[in-house]
């Protein structure tokens, strides 16, 4: 059926045309009579097919890759980054070489500076981590500090600087293609089997206009934690939207690497009506545990997932300490607001919790008391 | 042992200002330590290989701290009424924007003997103890029928409880014109030179 009308407008010539349909299904139906296809929708057919035929052949007919200029290509940029790094390690030594006492008065340009010399040298993940830097609360005793709570810009400039060395160390092991390293993006090539999953925290982290929402999902079967990073552009909504505290059936498919929360792509995933509640460690000793694993496993691990279960949080001063039966204590990352809600959902009572773990800084997520799930909102939660 | 405060303090203070020489460290990590040092090109190198190191080798040693001197929260009295339900909840949470419907709202759900679910309570317990909610003290008073034990305990917590809510302050009702004049006669009993006056005029104001 053809529907046409007079209506210049786009819009109002759908509309006009969906009105058109309607009467055609109604009782006034008898008004409209059986005619040939006029000629200009037979034009505008046989164009229509003629366009999808082109663009089939011309998907077919793709020009072969070029391995030679693609290696070169690949080549040019590996160079591209082993000059950024030689300014970064030449820039980090005149820093510790002076001291790092004097960061905080110019710490916005001076890590702004090097983060833009990153990008240029098609280094991002270096950039990403310089550009962290910034965000190191200076004005707090912490940062230089070392009892036991947040000792934060040493170990950062010490694993950026090892990070530049291990690309320096990759060259002549490995081939381009398969060279991987927090220098640069990762790329998904490993399949995990299926499974349920379930999604236990959620985060936003923001860059250039676009929003990066970080899901941590958590094998039923496998007992493993996957990471998964979702993109979307300010002021659009993102594509995949998880529910947090559901299961969900699917299959994940893995980036490489060492570490107990890698990277995952979804191949697919159904929305389960069951509740599930993951296996916690008991105490905060075995949480621990757990942590000193993953990093004998890989050094460098960053946010570190653990579950603990029958814990309790306590206000320390200024600071938040998670507490368990057992006697032991870990100062906690959390705002006053969270806390208080905490509080309120537990009634001071234990509770079970997941916590990422960043060096020294234990941040907790979401919580679960009497087997229901809690998080907290963020900016676009 | 400490294995990270010589390298921090070599760090803030800077290779060229102070001798790096970390030393002290356990064994396993001295060998290691002692073969940076050999292959390391210069002091700042060196510095930055043995902080990754100790850094490293502290994290896969980490341990929980002990909890004593740390006082944890008691737990909340248990509750004597039902809870609304979610929606409902939500509700006073969905008009904690707006200015007279969620005293509206406390005062419909005055006689129904119910509570609001603690996990909302947070953000409305706030507002009855922001100064700037010019409805604070009418609010205060209809939240508290609909808080319930928690909803009290968890005041104590926040560090509101005993905020009195009985008397409303002069200063939050008076016109422009009637706090100017307050604000002259403070001023003038501050400009008295026999404090019994002063005591006087201000008790005057007052009254």
């Amino acid at each position: 059926m053809t529907l046409r009308s007079s209506v210049p407008a786009q819009a109002a010539n759908s509309r006009a045309s969906m009105g058109l349909a309607c009467c055609y299904c109604t009782p006034a139906s008898d008004q409209f009579t059986q005619a040939e296809e006029p000629e200009w929708v037979t034009a505008w057919l046989a164009k229509r097919t003629e366009k999808a035929e082109k663009k089939e052949q011309k998907t077919k007919s793709e020009t072969p890759v070029d391995e030679a200029a693609q290696t070169k290509r690949q080549e040019k940029r590996h160079q591209k980054v082993l000059g950024g790094i030689s300014d970064l390690e030449v820039w980090m030594k005149d820093l510790v070489r002076n001291g790092f006492l004097n960061v905080p008065e110019r710490a916005y340009t001076l890590f702004d500076n090097m983060a833009r010399r990153m990008v240029d040298a098609q280094a991002p993940g270096l950039a990403g981590r310089l550009r962290a830097m910034e965000t190191i609360d200076f004005d707090s005793e912490n940062w230089k500090s070392d009892d036991g709570k947040h000792v934060q810009a040493v170990p950062a400039h010490a694993e950026l600087q090892e990070h530049g060395r291990s690309f320096r160390r990759m060259e002549g092991r490995d081939t381009h293609a398969n060279r991987i390293s927090p220098v640069q993006e990762q790329r998904p090539c490993r399949r995990a089997g299926g499974g349920q999953l379930a999604r236990p925290s959620q985060a936003v982290r923001k860059v250039n206009d676009v929003n990066t929402d970080i899901y941590w999902f958590y094998g039923k079967e496998s007992e493993l934690f996957a990471r998964h990073l979702s993109f979307a552009v300010a002021g659009t909504f993102s594509t995949e939207n998880w529910i947090p505290g559901s299961v969900y059936k699917g299959t994940l498919c893995f980036y490489n690497g060492t570490g107990t929360c890698r990277r995952a792509l979804f191949r697919e995933s159904v929305l389960a009506e069951e509740g599930f509640m993951p296996a916690c460690s008991p105490d905060l000793k075995q949480a621990a545990a757990v942590y000193r694993t993953a990093m004998l496993t890989n050094p460098f691990s960053e946010d570190v997932p653990l579950l603990v279960d029958a814990v309790r949080v306590a206000r320390n001063g200024k600071n938040y300490t998670m507490l368990d039966n057992a006697g032991n204590a870990v100062c906690v990352a959390m705002p006053e607001e969270t806390y208080i809600d905490i509080l309120a959902i537990t009634g001071g009572n234990l509770f079970a919790a997941l916590i990422l773990v960043n060096g020294d800084i234990w941040e907790l997520k979401s919580i679960w008391c009497n087997k229901k799930y809690h998080t907290w909102r963020d900016e676009r939660n | 042992m400490n294995v990270t405060e010589p390298i921090i303090q070599a760090a803030l203070l800077g290779t060229a200002n102070r001798e790096c020489a970390p030393g002290a460290f356990p064994e396993s990590l001295q060998t290691l330590v002692d073969g940076i040092r050999e292959k390391a090109e210069d002091t700042e190198a060196f510095l930055y290989m043995t902080a990754a190191s100790a850094f490293a080798y502290r994290r896969a040693g980490w341990e929980p701290a002990g909890a004593e001197g740390i006082v944890p929260v008691e737990t909340a009295p248990e509750e004597e009424l039902p809870y609304f339900d979610k929606d409902r909840s939500q509700l006073f949470s969905r008009l904690h924007s707006t200015r007279y419907m969620l005293a509206y709202a406390y005062r419909l759900a005055q006689g129904s003997g119910k509570i609001i679910s603690p996990e909302y309570l947070q953000p409305l317990i706030r507002r009855a103890y922001d100064r700037n909610n010019p409805l604070r003290f009418e609010e205060r008073r209809l939240l508290k029928n609909l808080v319930g034990n928690r909803g009290l305990w968890l005041t104590k917590q926040m560090g509101l409880a005993g905020e009195e809510c009985e008397k409303t302050d002069f200063w939050d009702t008076a016109t422009h014109g009637e706090r100017k004049g307050d604000a002259c006669q403070i001023q003038a009993a501050g400009s008295c030179r026999s404090p019994r006056t002063a005591a006087e005029r201000l008790e005057k104001r007052t009254g």
